[in-house]
């Protein structure tokens, strides 16, 4: 199986380039995100290029070409991923094949009736989830801003309006970090979140309510269909210690809105549940359960944790944001 | 012989305050403890008897002998079925 690209979208190959008596050398690009960095085949639509400091972590390639369609050696799969302890393999229908290896390797084989919004946010999404992962960080699915006391995070199931809220909280003032991806790298005694693609995606409604325009997205994310508001870049990517976690959750007759501190296990089933590899902690590979468990508790015992509860519908939105971002703020006095 | 009762070797466990996570690496599953049923668990490190377990537990927690034995042997019963534990000495 090769791979395919419409003509549309054929580039000059690098043949092409070759002048007489030189040979031109195709340059790649490199980035810094979510903590780590990354050397591209292709640039990242509308991202400035930064590299990472001399002397970090070694790059994450990304690279386009043929991905086969399974693992030699399977240790957990489903409908659309197969994994052992060192390669992950994921197919997003019509959108792009990922192979993803020992942390380092990222190759994607784009796929017909895809576009290049999907393509990129398989990449940096997913990709770079299960990229991290494979380093021994633990990706999660949350949203978050940076305060003066550190970085704040979001997470809750799709739909939950974790972007929404993060994009609320950049119109009262708040940095952005990171909008569906949280990477946490384990220092010491602390889990730092590195900055990621600066953009929010945001669904119709959501846009509506922040009175983001829709003409003024960078682009528009077909499946969902999520507009993609991109962010200034800060310059240097940014990363700063992680010293809360929302878990966010709709309001219902047993459940009342409100803001709550989550202890023991109690927080580590809602921790476990923001894991963002689409293998679920019973389901990764026996050799990688162990070290995932044991993170997983020490971010329960080093972060605080708080259940955010508010009404599903927007009448209260305001009311409840101004109660977030006041409980935010309480922290940092 | 009197059964014995000890915590598999390959069980992870996470202390979270007075409550731990303990992780089952075979099936990948993990449960909660509240605080009792964290201190049998600790108590489990080594073999012991349905008859050691309470008279631990009785000594620790304000638990009448009977409710403990029975409370005590049915967590055990879970926990075997579970992977987490194993009787020894039947």
């Amino acid at each position: 199986m090769t791979a395919h690209r419409p003509a549309s979208e054929e580039r000059p190959r690098e043949a092409d380039r070759h002048q007489e008596g030189s040979l031109s050398v195709p340059s790649r690009h490199h980035y810094r995100l979510f903590g780590l960095n990354f050397d591209s085949e292709r640039p990242i639509p509308g991202l400035a290029e930064n590299r990472g400091e001399p002397g970090t972590d070694q790059a994450v390639s990304i690279d386009f070409g043929y991905v086969p369609p399974h693992l030699h050696r399977v240790d957990a799969r489903d409908d659309l991923y197969e994994a052992d302890s060192r390669s992950y393999l994921i197919e997003q229908p019509h959108v792009v094949r990922l192979l993803i290896e020992d942390g380092s390797s990222i190759v994607a084989q784009p796929l017909p009736g895809g576009d290049e919004v999907l393509l990129w946010n398989s990449i940096l999404g997913a990709g770079a989830s299960v990229a991290g992962f494979q380093r021994g960080h633990i990706p999660l699915h949350a949203s978050a801003i940076l305060t003066a006391g550190g970085a704040v995070a979001f997470g809750g199931r799709s739909g939950f309006g974790k972007s929404t809220l993060v994009g609320a909280l950049v119109g009262r003032g708040f940095d952005l970090l990171a909008d569906d991806l949280v990477l946490l790298r384990q220092e010491g005694e602390q889990f730092v979140v590195g900055e990621g693609v600066p953009e929010v995606r945001l669904l119709d409604d959501a846009a509506m309510q922040l009175g983001w325009p829709q003409d003024k997205a960078f682009a528009l994310q077909s499946n969902a269909p999520k507009y993609v508001f991109r962010r200034p870049a800060a310059g240097t990517p940014r990363e700063a210690p992680l010293r809360r976690f929302y878990c966010i959750e709709f309001a219902s007759p047993g459940v009342a809105p409100g803001i709550r501190r989550l202890e023991g296990t109690n927080a580590m089933r809602h921790v476990i549940e923001r894991f963002r590899v689409r293998m679920r902690l019973h389901e990764l590979p026996p050799e990688l359960r162990r070290n995932a468990f044991a993170q997983m508790a020490a971010i329960i015992a080093r972060i605080e944790i708080f259940h955010f509860v508010r009404p599903k519908a927007y009448d209260q939105f305001d009311f409840w944001l101004d109660e977030l971002g006041a409980h935010i703020k309480a922290e940092e006095r | 012989m009197t059964t014995k009762y000890r915590r598999q070797e390959d069980a992870v466990s996470a202390d979270l305050g007075d409550e731990l996570a303990v992780l089952n690496l075979e099936s990948g599953s993990y449960l909660g403890f509240n605080a009792t049923a964290a201190y049998l668990w600790r108590l489990l490190e080594e073999p012991r008897s349905l008859d050691e377990l309470c008279k631990a537990m009785t000594a620790e927690f304000a638990v009448d002998t009977a409710g403990c034995r029975e409370s005590v042997a049915t967590l055990l019963a879970k926990l075997e079925g579970d992977g987490l534990v194993i009787a020894i000495d039947r």
